[in-house]
């Protein structure tokens, strides 16, 4: 399997080679072109009950994609939902935490689970439960907005619509940013304080905020 | 024994360094794998548990510094500290091992109490949808669900049974019943009690109005008062469209559709055809505590004192003592907790008035036997 990442910053889309009876396996509705040999197959993967649970809590699509290059090489090319980075990462059997809705595509060996993030994580921002990516494969994985990297020694804060995925070996809590005040009036509200040693990949943008802005525009029927 | 590690330096060119670790002497001997390795003083070490999952041990040689850092994700090297190492190690080793589990147990109650909350809010959302329901359905459907009910009701608990006609014994019922019913405001339904002979002690009422007492139950009571506790018990059964609620939360969200899109026919149809088989299941204990909370009213309204029907339980309660179980029991959940609970609600609701019956309830027992 071979990638190149497209267009990017603004609006990337990743391409992927498959050799023959190479397999790639993604979000529905995430893919945006591909070879005429490519055969897609629509599966619950991980069983109902666990494509239940992605789908409620993480997120993600009930059903997810598989496809196969089938006679001779192909490409593919897969694309995020929102305007955003895509972000590639190479799992060598370890994990990877991704916030809901974050995960587009990877290689079929890695294994998708939801995990609670705690009760601290209702005020997080991101939904309350996370993704648990495992294994040894490619990975990609969007945010809204670019995608950066910070390697926390000891602690580091981030606000809590920020953050796209980080490393099992850091966990966070979530605190108020100062007093009473801040929380009302700062607009930064809550925040995630990580702590331990990994890396954290964080968004540029942040889909709430960016929801608010637009409403503004919403066309709104006046009432007589 | 070794455990696989990482350890993250700001000397090191990648910021970590994957290593391996053994317990050698209640110290940490680490190897990097390009050549080099040396101790862990543990003594002078923060042990920390963290990771999204709380399953990797950091040590900090220097507490103050955070750097560097050791990260070993085997939680089985906290029991090997435990065994082998220093009592100050070992503490240390502990009071990790015992913060996780408590954190297991915070994640445990967690998820737990999540859970309890969406059940309940689907309870709640169920009984308003279904309470709404029974608002919709017209009162003439009870009405006929009795009516088509009756034979099975009846059937079941005494069959062959017949009708008591005897006039002296109706027309007092009809005066007790006549009280009540004229004390309710504004009834849909049109009140019919029969009475049948048969040693079955029981009494029960029909959705729509009808309300059937075995002599065997009449046997049991003292006085017009106690009989006119367990009819306007009965009553309220009907009025408040108990068996109807039943029906509707029983039958699921199908006929609750149908209802609400006013699809009357198909709803009727279904709720005829199951219910006098749900009827026969019985009123649940919340509707229980209603009709009697309701019964109270009701005979204060009519100036009828509720003692008499908290004697009745009271007495009753002896019986089940006894063991010598009584039908109503078993579709009626009572106790002298009831008693006690009606009492308790007869001290709020006390009649403004009082009416005596003028009837002799020894001169009914003795028609009846």
């Amino acid at each position: 399997m071979k990638y190149e990442i497209i267009s990017k910053p603004d609006f990337p889309v990743v391409k992927i080679i498959l050799e023959k009876d190479e397999t790639v396996v993604a979000e529905a509705g995430a893919m945006v072109s591909m070879s005429a040999n490519m055969e897609i197959e629509t599966s619950a993967r991980g069983g109902v009950f666990g494509s239940l649970k992605r789908m409620v809590f993480s997120g993600e699509s009930f059903f997810q994609n598989t496809f196969t290059a089938r006679g001779s090489s192909g490409e593919i090319l897969f694309a995020p939902e929102t305007m955003g980075d895509l972000q590639f990462r190479e799992l060598k059997d370890e994990a990877l935490i991704l916030s809901r809705g974050a995960y587009v595509c990877g290689s079929p060996q890695l294994k998708i689970d939801s995990r609670w993030g705690g009760f601290k994580s209702l005020f997080g921002g991101e939904g309350f439960i996370f993704q648990k990516v495992e294994g040894t494969g490619l990975l990609f994985f969007s945010s809204f907005g670019a995608i950066d990297e910070v390697d926390v020694k000891g602690e580091y804060v981030i606000d809590n619509g920020h953050v796209v995925g980080f490393e099992p070996s850091l966990d966070f809590s979530i605190e108020r940013v100062g007093g009473m005040k801040s929380l009302l009036l700062s607009g930064e509200g809550f925040v995630c304080r990580f702590k331990g040693q990994g890396k954290v990949y964080l968004q540029t943008r942040n889909h709430g905020s960016f929801a608010v802005w637009a409403d503004g525009w919403r066309k709104v029927e006046s009432r007589q | 024994m070794s455990y696989q590690g990482t350890l993250y330096d700001e000397r090191f060119e990648q910021g970590k360094k994957p290593v391996e670790i053994t317990v050698f002497h209640g110290n940490l001997l680490i190897a990097r794998d390009d050549a080099g390795s040396f101790e862990f003083d543990l003594k002078k070490a923060e042990f920390v548990l963290g990771g999204f999952e709380n399953n990797i041990i950091y040590i900090y040689p220097d507490s103050q510094t955070k750097t560097p850092a050791l990260l070993v994700n085997d939680l089985r090297l906290l029991d090997e500290l435990r065994a082998s190492a220093s009592p100050e190690v070992r503490d240390k080793a502990m009071l990790v091992a015992a913060g996780r589990k408590k954190k297991k147990t915070a994640r445990v109650v967690g998820i737990a109490v999540i859970v309890a909350l969406f059940a309940g809010l689907i309870l709640v959302a169920t009984t308003q949808a279904s309470n709404l329901v029974v608002k919709m359905v017209p009162t003439k459907w009870d009405e006929k669900l009795g009516e088509v009910s009756y034979p099975s009701a009846v059937g079941s608990l005494a069959p062959g049974s017949s009708k008591i006609e005897d006039k002296y014994v109706m027309q007092s019922i009809a005066e007790i019943q006549k009280k009540l019913t004229g004390a309710l405001q504004k009834s849909p339904f049109k009140y019919e009690v029969t009475i049948l002979k048969s040693p079955v002690e029981n009494a029960f009422a029909l959705p729509g109005g009808k309300i059937v007492v075995f002599t065997g139950i009449l046997l049991k009571v003292d006085s017009a008062e106690e009989f006119a506790g367990i009819l306007a018990h009965e009553i309220m059964h009907a009025e408040k469209r108990h068996a109807m609620r039943q029906i509707v939360s029983r039958l699921g969200l199908t006929a609750l559709l149908q209802v609400l899109i006013g699809d009357f026919a198909s709803a009727g149809g279904v709720i005829l055809e199951v219910g006098s088989e749900l009827i026969s299941l019985g009123y649940s204990r919340s509707m229980e505590s209603e009709a009697d909370k309701e019964a109270i009213r009701l005979l204060s309204a009519a100036g009828i004192p509720a003692d008499g029907l908290i004697a009745f339980f009271q007495k009753i309660s002896k019986d089940e003592k006894g063991l010598k179980s009584m039908q109503w029991l078993l579709t009626h959940p009572l106790s002298e907790k009831r008693a006690e609970t009606l009492a308790e609600i007869y001290k709020k609701n006390k009649p403004a008035r009082i009416d005596k019956f003028a009837i002799n309830w020894k001169d009914i027992k003795a028609r009846l036997k």
